[in-house]
Protein backbone atom coordinates (compact mmCIF):
# COMPACT_ATOMS: atom_id res chain seq x y z
CA UNK A 1 0.00 0.00 0.00
CA UNK A 2 1.25 3.62 -0.85
CA UNK A 3 1.48 5.53 2.04
CA UNK A 4 2.72 9.14 2.15
CA UNK A 5 5.97 9.75 3.74
CA UNK A 6 5.45 12.99 5.68
CA UNK A 7 2.41 11.20 7.08
CA UNK A 8 4.10 7.79 8.44
CA UNK A 9 3.57 8.20 11.88
CA UNK A 10 4.45 4.87 14.30
CA UNK A 11 3.57 6.30 17.46
CA UNK A 12 0.12 7.20 15.51
CA UNK A 13 -0.14 3.78 14.03
CA UNK A 14 0.95 1.92 17.40
CA UNK A 15 -2.16 3.93 19.09
CA UNK A 16 -4.65 3.28 16.42
CA UNK A 17 -3.62 -0.15 16.21
CA UNK A 18 -4.67 -0.87 20.19
CA UNK A 19 -7.78 0.73 19.48
CA UNK A 20 -10.83 -1.59 18.73
CA UNK A 21 -13.48 -1.21 15.55
CA UNK A 22 -17.13 -0.27 17.17
CA UNK A 23 -19.47 -3.16 16.86
CA UNK A 24 -22.94 -2.67 16.03
CA UNK A 25 -25.73 -4.90 18.09
CA UNK A 26 -26.34 -8.76 17.90
CA UNK A 27 -28.34 -9.76 14.80
CA UNK A 28 -27.57 -6.81 12.32
CA UNK A 29 -26.46 -9.31 9.96
CA UNK A 30 -29.48 -11.22 9.92
CA UNK A 31 -31.43 -7.91 10.54
CA UNK A 32 -30.27 -6.70 6.85
CA UNK A 33 -30.55 -10.26 5.27
CA UNK A 34 -34.33 -10.13 6.57
CA UNK A 35 -34.79 -7.03 5.08
CA UNK A 36 -33.46 -8.05 1.51
CA UNK A 37 -35.52 -11.05 1.63
CA UNK A 38 -38.29 -9.16 2.64
CA UNK A 39 -38.67 -6.82 -0.13
CA UNK A 40 -39.29 -9.20 -3.09
CA UNK A 41 -38.30 -6.23 -5.44
CA UNK A 42 -35.23 -5.85 -3.66
CA UNK A 43 -33.24 -7.39 -6.38
CA UNK A 44 -30.21 -6.25 -7.87
CA UNK A 45 -30.66 -3.54 -10.24
CA UNK A 46 -30.37 -4.32 -14.06
CA UNK A 47 -26.95 -3.15 -15.31
CA UNK A 48 -27.61 0.15 -16.65
CA UNK A 49 -27.40 0.43 -20.71
CA UNK A 50 -24.22 2.97 -20.41
CA UNK A 51 -22.16 0.93 -18.07
CA UNK A 52 -22.42 -1.80 -20.51
CA UNK A 53 -21.42 0.07 -23.61
CA UNK A 54 -18.54 1.26 -21.28
CA UNK A 55 -16.80 -2.17 -20.55
CA UNK A 56 -17.56 -3.28 -23.64
CA UNK A 57 -16.09 -0.03 -25.78
CA UNK A 58 -12.47 -1.40 -26.94
CA UNK A 59 -14.22 -4.37 -28.48
CA UNK A 60 -16.61 -2.20 -30.36
CA UNK A 61 -13.52 -0.91 -31.85
CA UNK A 62 -11.37 -3.76 -32.17
CA UNK A 63 -14.19 -5.06 -33.90
CA UNK A 64 -14.99 -2.13 -36.14
CA UNK A 65 -10.76 -1.88 -36.82
CA UNK A 66 -11.21 -5.35 -38.19
CA UNK A 67 -14.03 -4.86 -40.21
CA UNK A 68 -13.25 -1.65 -41.85
CA UNK A 69 -9.22 -4.06 -42.36
CA UNK A 70 -10.87 -6.59 -43.98
CA UNK A 71 -13.18 -4.57 -45.87
CA UNK A 72 -10.98 -2.54 -47.83
CA UNK A 73 -7.47 -4.87 -47.63
CA UNK A 74 -6.26 -7.09 -50.70
CA UNK A 75 -5.41 -9.88 -49.23
CA UNK A 76 -6.16 -13.10 -50.52
CA UNK A 77 -9.20 -14.68 -49.67
CA UNK A 78 -11.18 -11.60 -48.62
CA UNK A 79 -12.90 -11.09 -51.88
CA UNK A 80 -14.92 -14.02 -50.68
CA UNK A 81 -15.87 -11.88 -47.47
CA UNK A 82 -20.38 -11.78 -48.33
CA UNK A 83 -20.73 -7.82 -48.24
CA UNK A 84 -17.19 -6.60 -49.41
CA UNK A 85 -18.54 -5.67 -52.87
CA UNK A 86 -21.03 -3.49 -51.53
CA UNK A 87 -18.81 -2.34 -48.45
CA UNK A 88 -16.28 -0.85 -51.70
CA UNK A 89 -18.68 0.09 -54.11
CA UNK A 90 -21.50 1.30 -51.88
CA UNK A 91 -20.55 2.17 -48.79
CA UNK A 92 -17.14 4.03 -48.56
CA UNK A 93 -18.09 6.61 -51.15
CA UNK A 94 -21.30 7.09 -49.31
CA UNK A 95 -19.08 8.08 -46.51
CA UNK A 96 -16.49 9.69 -48.46
CA UNK A 97 -19.41 11.82 -49.95
CA UNK A 98 -20.58 12.58 -46.13
CA UNK A 99 -17.23 13.72 -44.99
CA UNK A 100 -17.02 16.00 -48.02
CA UNK A 101 -20.61 17.78 -47.62
CA UNK A 102 -19.32 18.58 -43.65
CA UNK A 103 -15.62 19.50 -45.22
CA UNK A 104 -16.89 23.24 -45.84
CA UNK A 105 -18.30 24.19 -42.40
CA UNK A 106 -14.77 23.67 -41.04
CA UNK A 107 -12.88 25.45 -43.77
CA UNK A 108 -14.75 28.16 -44.39
CA UNK A 109 -12.72 30.08 -41.58
CA UNK A 110 -14.48 33.76 -41.96
CA UNK A 111 -17.53 32.34 -40.96
CA UNK A 112 -18.44 29.98 -38.56
CA UNK A 113 -15.82 27.28 -38.44
CA UNK A 114 -13.90 28.02 -35.56
CA UNK A 115 -16.69 28.75 -32.98
CA UNK A 116 -18.31 25.27 -34.06
CA UNK A 117 -14.83 23.62 -33.82
CA UNK A 118 -14.54 24.86 -30.76
CA UNK A 119 -17.95 23.84 -29.51
CA UNK A 120 -17.86 20.39 -30.91
CA UNK A 121 -14.24 19.89 -29.40
CA UNK A 122 -16.39 20.95 -26.28
CA UNK A 123 -19.43 18.61 -26.77
CA UNK A 124 -16.89 15.89 -27.26
CA UNK A 125 -14.83 16.31 -24.12
CA UNK A 126 -17.98 16.41 -21.80
CA UNK A 127 -19.50 13.37 -23.85
CA UNK A 128 -16.23 11.25 -23.29
CA UNK A 129 -16.14 12.47 -19.29
CA UNK A 130 -19.71 11.48 -18.55
CA UNK A 131 -19.12 8.41 -20.75
CA UNK A 132 -15.95 7.39 -19.07
CA UNK A 133 -16.28 8.68 -15.36
CA UNK A 134 -20.02 8.84 -14.74
CA UNK A 135 -20.58 7.14 -11.44
CA UNK A 136 -23.66 4.98 -10.85
CA UNK A 137 -26.16 6.25 -8.97
CA UNK A 138 -27.71 4.29 -6.28
CA UNK A 139 -31.06 3.54 -6.94
CA UNK A 140 -33.69 2.11 -4.15
CA UNK A 141 -36.26 -0.19 -5.41
CA UNK A 142 -38.14 -1.19 -2.31
CA UNK A 143 -41.40 -0.22 -1.15
CA UNK A 144 -40.71 -0.59 2.53
CA UNK B 1 -13.82 -16.23 10.61
CA UNK B 2 -11.94 -16.76 7.37
CA UNK B 3 -13.73 -15.02 4.65
CA UNK B 4 -13.06 -14.87 0.94
CA UNK B 5 -12.14 -12.11 -1.54
CA UNK B 6 -15.26 -9.66 -1.48
CA UNK B 7 -15.26 -10.67 -5.89
CA UNK B 8 -16.34 -14.32 -4.66
CA UNK B 9 -19.46 -13.03 -2.58
CA UNK B 10 -20.35 -10.38 -5.55
CA UNK B 11 -20.18 -12.71 -7.74
CA UNK B 12 -22.67 -15.45 -6.40
CA UNK B 13 -25.15 -12.87 -5.05
CA UNK B 14 -25.44 -11.36 -8.66
CA UNK B 15 -26.05 -14.80 -9.91
CA UNK B 16 -28.88 -15.42 -7.55
CA UNK B 17 -27.45 -16.45 -3.83
CA UNK B 18 -28.88 -14.42 -1.71
CA UNK B 19 -27.45 -15.76 1.30
CA UNK B 20 -23.68 -15.22 0.05
CA UNK B 21 -24.31 -11.44 1.02
CA UNK B 22 -24.24 -12.42 4.36
CA UNK B 23 -20.78 -13.39 4.30
CA UNK B 24 -20.39 -9.57 2.84
CA UNK B 25 -21.99 -7.97 5.49
CA UNK B 26 -20.53 -9.73 8.05
CA UNK B 27 -16.97 -8.75 6.79
CA UNK B 28 -17.73 -5.25 6.67
CA UNK B 29 -20.30 -4.24 9.50
CA UNK B 30 -17.66 -3.24 11.76
CA UNK B 31 -15.95 -0.40 9.97
CA UNK B 32 -19.21 0.57 8.09
CA UNK B 33 -20.84 0.88 11.99
CA UNK B 34 -17.22 3.16 13.07
CA UNK B 35 -17.44 4.86 10.12
CA UNK B 36 -21.07 5.89 10.24
CA UNK B 37 -21.00 6.18 14.19
CA UNK B 38 -18.37 8.65 13.87
CA UNK B 39 -20.17 10.83 11.97
CA UNK B 40 -23.49 10.67 13.37
CA UNK B 41 -22.35 10.34 16.67
CA UNK B 42 -25.57 8.10 18.14
CA UNK B 43 -25.54 4.50 18.04
CA UNK B 44 -29.47 3.86 17.26
CA UNK B 45 -28.74 5.87 14.72
CA UNK B 46 -25.48 4.45 13.20
CA UNK B 47 -27.00 0.87 13.32
CA UNK B 48 -30.04 2.13 11.60
CA UNK B 49 -28.02 4.52 8.75
CA UNK B 50 -25.34 0.97 8.49
CA UNK B 51 -28.97 -1.82 7.76
CA UNK B 52 -29.68 0.87 5.15
CA UNK B 53 -26.63 1.22 3.84
CA UNK B 54 -26.16 -2.38 3.00
CA UNK B 55 -29.06 -2.52 1.79
CA UNK B 56 -28.83 0.08 -1.09
CA UNK B 57 -25.13 -1.61 -1.86
CA UNK B 58 -27.29 -4.60 -2.28
CA UNK B 59 -29.78 -2.99 -4.77
CA UNK B 60 -27.18 -1.61 -6.22
CA UNK B 61 -24.58 -4.47 -6.68
CA UNK B 62 -24.86 -4.71 -10.19
CA UNK B 63 -23.99 -0.64 -10.94
CA UNK B 64 -20.30 -1.79 -9.16
CA UNK B 65 -17.85 -1.88 -11.64
CA UNK B 66 -14.81 -3.92 -10.02
CA UNK B 67 -12.15 -0.81 -10.87
CA UNK B 68 -12.22 -0.15 -7.33
CA UNK B 69 -12.41 -2.32 -4.49
CA UNK B 70 -15.67 -3.39 -3.23
CA UNK B 71 -15.06 -1.81 0.47
CA UNK B 72 -14.09 1.99 -1.07
CA UNK B 73 -17.23 1.88 -2.75
CA UNK B 74 -19.07 0.78 0.14
CA UNK B 75 -17.57 2.74 2.46
CA UNK B 76 -18.25 5.37 0.64
CA UNK B 77 -22.11 4.56 0.06
CA UNK B 78 -22.14 4.94 4.32
CA UNK B 79 -19.77 8.17 4.15
CA UNK B 80 -22.70 10.04 2.01
CA UNK B 81 -25.46 8.06 4.19
CA UNK B 82 -24.25 9.20 7.28
CA UNK B 83 -23.36 13.01 5.50
CA UNK B 84 -26.88 13.13 4.38
CA UNK B 85 -28.13 12.16 7.82
CA UNK B 86 -26.48 14.55 9.75
CA UNK B 87 -27.49 17.51 6.84
CA UNK B 88 -23.56 18.36 6.61
CA UNK B 89 -21.95 18.46 3.23
CA UNK B 90 -18.95 18.08 2.28
CA UNK B 91 -17.61 21.90 1.82
CA UNK B 92 -19.09 22.81 5.42
CA UNK B 93 -16.29 20.49 6.90
CA UNK B 94 -14.89 22.60 9.47
CA UNK B 95 -11.55 23.69 8.82
CA UNK B 96 -8.95 23.68 11.62
CA UNK B 97 -7.73 26.77 13.08
CA UNK B 98 -4.03 26.88 12.34
CA UNK B 99 -3.70 29.41 14.89
CA UNK B 100 -3.90 26.56 17.94
CA UNK B 101 -1.92 24.66 16.71
CA UNK B 102 1.59 25.31 18.27
CA UNK B 103 5.01 23.56 18.51
CA UNK B 104 5.06 20.29 19.97
CA UNK B 105 7.49 17.46 19.59
CA UNK B 106 6.44 14.27 18.85
CA UNK B 107 9.43 12.64 20.15
CA UNK B 108 8.16 14.58 24.07
CA UNK B 109 4.82 13.24 23.35
CA UNK B 110 5.97 9.53 22.53
CA UNK B 111 8.25 9.65 25.79
CA UNK B 112 5.07 11.19 27.61
CA UNK B 113 3.34 8.30 26.15
CA UNK B 114 5.64 5.86 27.28
CA UNK B 115 5.49 7.15 31.01
CA UNK B 116 1.17 6.21 31.05
CA UNK B 117 0.33 2.74 31.61
CA UNK B 118 -0.31 0.49 28.40
CA UNK B 119 -4.26 0.61 29.25
CA UNK B 120 -4.16 4.49 29.48
CA UNK B 121 -2.68 5.24 25.99
CA UNK B 122 -5.27 4.55 24.23
CA UNK B 123 -7.75 6.70 26.19
CA UNK B 124 -5.33 9.45 25.69
CA UNK B 125 -5.84 8.82 21.46
CA UNK B 126 -9.87 8.34 22.30
CA UNK B 127 -10.53 11.31 24.39
CA UNK B 128 -8.46 13.39 21.70
CA UNK B 129 -10.31 12.09 18.55
CA UNK B 130 -13.40 13.40 20.15
CA UNK B 131 -12.59 16.38 19.95
CA UNK B 132 -11.76 16.76 16.45
CA UNK B 133 -14.56 17.19 13.71
CA UNK B 134 -16.12 14.14 12.83
CA UNK B 135 -14.90 13.82 9.10
CA UNK B 136 -11.66 14.86 10.82
CA UNK B 137 -11.88 11.85 13.05
CA UNK B 138 -12.86 9.87 10.09
CA UNK B 139 -10.24 10.76 7.98
CA UNK B 140 -7.19 10.04 10.41
CA UNK B 141 -9.00 6.93 11.23
CA UNK B 142 -8.86 5.36 7.89
CA UNK B 143 -5.69 6.53 7.42
CA UNK B 144 -4.07 5.03 10.76
CA UNK B 145 -6.08 2.36 12.05
CA UNK B 146 -7.50 1.00 8.58
CA UNK B 147 -4.42 1.64 6.87
CA UNK B 148 -6.41 3.21 4.09
CA UNK B 149 -4.15 4.35 1.22
CA UNK B 150 -4.51 8.61 0.20
CA UNK B 151 -6.54 7.51 -3.37
CA UNK B 152 -8.60 4.78 -1.16
CA UNK B 153 -9.67 7.75 1.24
CA UNK B 154 -10.68 10.03 -1.82
CA UNK B 155 -12.65 7.46 -3.05
CA UNK B 156 -14.65 6.97 -0.04
CA UNK B 157 -15.05 10.94 0.75
CA UNK B 158 -14.81 12.11 -2.23
CA UNK B 159 -12.33 14.83 -1.51
CA UNK B 160 -9.13 15.14 -3.82
CA UNK B 161 -5.94 13.03 -3.18
CA UNK B 162 -4.43 16.53 -2.24
CA UNK B 163 -7.20 17.66 -0.29
CA UNK B 164 -6.58 14.80 1.58
CA UNK B 165 -3.09 14.80 2.03
CA UNK B 166 -3.44 18.23 3.67
CA UNK B 167 -6.55 17.68 5.72
CA UNK B 168 -4.40 14.81 7.60
CA UNK B 169 -1.52 16.78 7.83
CA UNK B 170 -3.85 19.10 9.70
CA UNK B 171 -5.54 16.59 11.73
CA UNK B 172 -2.31 15.01 12.43
CA UNK B 173 -1.02 17.77 14.27
CA UNK B 174 -4.16 18.97 16.22
CA UNK B 175 -3.99 15.71 17.24
CA UNK B 176 -0.94 15.73 18.86
CA UNK B 177 -1.52 18.85 20.28
CA UNK B 178 -5.24 17.68 21.53
CA UNK B 179 -2.53 14.86 23.30
CA UNK B 180 -0.19 16.86 24.25
CA UNK B 181 -2.27 18.60 26.32
CA UNK B 182 -4.06 16.20 27.65
CA UNK B 183 -0.72 14.35 28.68
CA UNK B 184 0.42 18.14 30.55
CA UNK B 185 -3.07 17.99 32.20
CA UNK B 186 -2.20 14.67 33.32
Amino acid sequence: MEKEDFLSDDLLKDLFRKQSWENPGEGFTEGVMEQILKAPEAVPAKKPFYLILRSSWPYVILFLVTVIFLMTSDLPYTDYIPGKEYFTKNLLPYFGSLFSGFRPLFSNIKTISIPLMIILACGLLVGFDHFFFRKPGVRHQTTR
Amino acid sequence: MKFQDDNHYIGRVLSGDVSAYASLVTKHKNLVFSIVLKIVSNREDAEEISQDVFLKAYQALSTFERKSKFSTWLYRIAYNAAISKTRKKKVEMVAIEETVITNYSTDEIGRNMNDLDENDRPLILEKALLRLPEEDNLLITLFYKNENSIEDISGITGLSASNVKVRLHRIRKKLYEEMNGMLKRN
